[in-house]
């Protein structure tokens, strides 16, 4: 068995699709057809480029139809899907289009809001290029070490993109950890919810598991 | 002299800077020429002058050529900037032909040898017609917001930008629906220019001295063009209204009024309005005052950027570089930058404009904390590092195009 765990990073191109939605209709339509890559990046991107903020969504499908379209009931639906639900795009699209679709069923005949000019959404989505740091953990204190000086996109990539690129129902570090015996310790990172803290937060809660 | 890579180790860390070797290492041998219209003046030089020695420090070659074109060009291509804007003059099939001419001249006299050609903005956007002689990678780097453009114009340069393997925009925002990939990459400043490094005190001390102000009452500063979209005079309109309860003062520092008549209108009503009070500072400064331009908002207690209709907005930027608590209007880049209430605050109106200042005197910790956030979301997304990546990143994307994910 290869013990040593490799720590990973990206970094990442954003491209604009060009589909740009101002009601959620339009945004119902797109995300019917947009690639997987644009409804990952709406969902993630927000960790990113904003790591060291607490947010109010963090998706931004909801960001959008909260402040734009001030339609707050279904933008609170919306950041409220379990995304460790799903481990592929497409059933997390699906659950999207699900809670927009109940919504205006329920909403029937309510006149349609429109983002004022200037805010409307863009759908974008990412160009992912992935590479080693160069850090390298043989034990897991090492490993523990290691947490504390990787990039926040480092821990973003093995938490989040792994997981949902790779189709695992748990995070690279959950899987390594399993292997080196350790695990409670797996377990108990498998139990977190990454996407309720900002990536600092989530660096001190799996190194605080450890402890 | 260029300044070296190793001076941003300190301040966007060790780990990126160790990235962007990396990165660089996967383009080999291959280099990147980067076509403009102007050696000087403008952001689009200005940024590659620094970009273009910082891509060679990390071993990828990169050089820098510029088209050459009449008055006459430039005056069409001026043109053209405004119409694309939405907005100006005309735009005739004659100004066509002019263009056509300049670019099969440039076409004639210009070495294009780069691996990858990056040609910026629509003045050399002609020269794609080279592509299918001589192959390369070709993008065409946008700096300006063509989402509203005069049509007839934007039908005319879409059959050159069609042709490019890929397009740059600094926004979604500001793109169009393209048939090839539109690459969206931010604008950037560079914390060691004068205009934002760090400066020594007493140069600030001098500069609050030189424009009277007092430095143990708040100061209120926009730094912007004398242009009604800057709305200099709703910023006049928000510190009166503070100034009713709040001993503050204001600045408004811009420069380049001189040749634009609409510009000397706006300054002139500014000035009626801030005549009576010498608390209200209404500062034209010359060119090349970026040193100053620094000094007046380290000197600030709030940075304002109160614009109806912005691009990207790169005095905001600035400000919260500064670690500056800033109220911008929410338009345009505005409001890519702040964060409403994490890393700054947006606004619609003057009152709005006017509580917003109010909040931040009467609650320092929380201005404290805005500015803190401002200062971290711009290190992490704004600087001049983070747009050679991504500069990096795209030479790479162009020459494996396809793959959402790439392995390096």
């Amino acid at each position: 068995m290869n013990n040593v765990f490799r720590f990973f990073t990206e970094r990442r191109l954003v491209e604009a699709t060009g589909l740009r939605a101002v009601t959620v209709r339009d945004m119902l339509a797109h995300l019917k057809k947009v690639g997987g890559a644009s409804i990952f990046y709406h969902t993630h991107a927000s960790y990113i480029e904003h790591h060291f903020v607490r947010q109010r969504f963090y998706n931004d499908f909801a960001s959008w139809i909260s402040g734009a379209l001030q339609e707050h009931k279904l933008a609170e639906k919306i950041a409220g899907i379990d995304m460790l639900d799903y481990t592929t795009i497409t059933d997390l699209r699906n659950a999207i289009i699900k809670t927009i679709t109940q919504d205006l069923n329920e909403r029937k005949g309510e006149r349609a809001r429109k983002a004022p000019p200037g805010e409307e959404f863009h759908f974008c989505k990412a160009k992912n290029f992935v590479f080693p740091t160069g850090i390298e953990a043989r034990t897991i204190d090492e490993f523990f070490e290691c947490l504390r000086h990787i990039s926040p996109l480092s821990l973003y990539f093995h938490v989040f993109e792994s997981r949902l690129r790779l189709q695992r129902t748990t995070s690279d570090f959950a899987v390594w950890l399993t292997d080196m015996g350790a695990r409670d310790i797996a377990e108990k990172i498998n139990r977190l919810d990454p996407y309720a803290f900002n990536l600092e937060e989530l660096r001190e809660r799996i190194i605080s598991l450890y402890k | 002299m260029s300044i070296s890579i190793e001076a941003y180790r300190p301040i966007v860390g060790t780990q990126f800077i160790d990235e962007l070797y990396r990165i660089a290492d996967h383009i080999n041998d291959r280099a990147i020429q980067h076509i403009n219209s102007t050696p000087v003046g403008g952001g689009v030089a200005e940024i590659l002058h620094r970009l273009v020695p910082l891509t060679n420090e990390l071993g990828v070659k990169a050089t820098w050529d510029v088209i050459k074109g009449s008055e006459e060009f430039f005056n069409v291509t001026k043109a053209f900037h405004n119409a694309l804007h939405g907005s100006g003059n005309d735009i005739t099939d004659d100004m066509f032909e002019i263009y056509r001419e300049t670019t099969r001249d440039n076409l004639k006299s210009m070495n294009l040898y780069g691996d990858v050609i990056m040609i910026h903005d629509p003045q050399p956007a002609g020269l794609i017609a080279k592509k299918d002689e001589i192959g390369r990678k070709w993008a065409w780097r946008c700096h300006i917001d063509v989402s509203q453009p005069n049509k007839k114009l934007w039908d005319f340069l879409q059959q050159y930008v069609d042709q490019y393997h890929a397009s740059v925009f600094s926004m979604p925002d500001f793109s169009q629906q393209l048939p090839i990939p539109q690459f969206l990459i931010a604008p950037s400043i560079d914390p060691l220019a004068d205009k934002n490094r760090d400066l020594e005190q007493s140069f600030i001390d001098e500069i609050i001295e030189k424009y009277e102000l007092d430095p143990d009452r708040p100061i209120i500063t926009q730094i912007s063009r004398y242009d009604r979209l800057k709305d200099p005079v709703g910023v006049i309109q928000a510190y009166k209204i503070v100034k009713k309860r709040y001993d503050v003062q204001l600045v408004l520092a811009g420069g380049g009024a001189s040749d634009d008549p609409e510009g000397a209108a706006v300054l002139q009503e500014a000035q009626e309005m801030g005549a009576e009070d010498p608390d209200v500072k209404i500062l034209l400064l010359p060119a090349y005052s970026d040193k100053e331009i620094n000094a007046l908002q380290r000197a600030s207690t709030v940075v304002l950027q109160k614009s109806i209709k912005e691009g990207f907005g790169l005095t905001v930027t600035e400000a919260m570089w500064k670690r500056k608590p800033v109220i911008g209007g929410a338009t345009g880049g505005i409001r890519k930058q702040i964060i409403d209430g994490v890393t700054g605050y947006l606004v619609h109106t003057v009152e709005g404009t006017a509580r917003r200042i109010i909040d931040i005197l009467n609650n320092p910790t929380m201005a404290d904390e805005l500015a803190r956030n401002a200062y971290e979301h711009v290190r992490n997304n704004f600087l001049l590092t983070r747009h050679l990546k991504d500069y990096l990143l795209l030479m790479i994307a162009l020459e494996r195009d396809g793959s959402d994910v790439i392995e390096l």
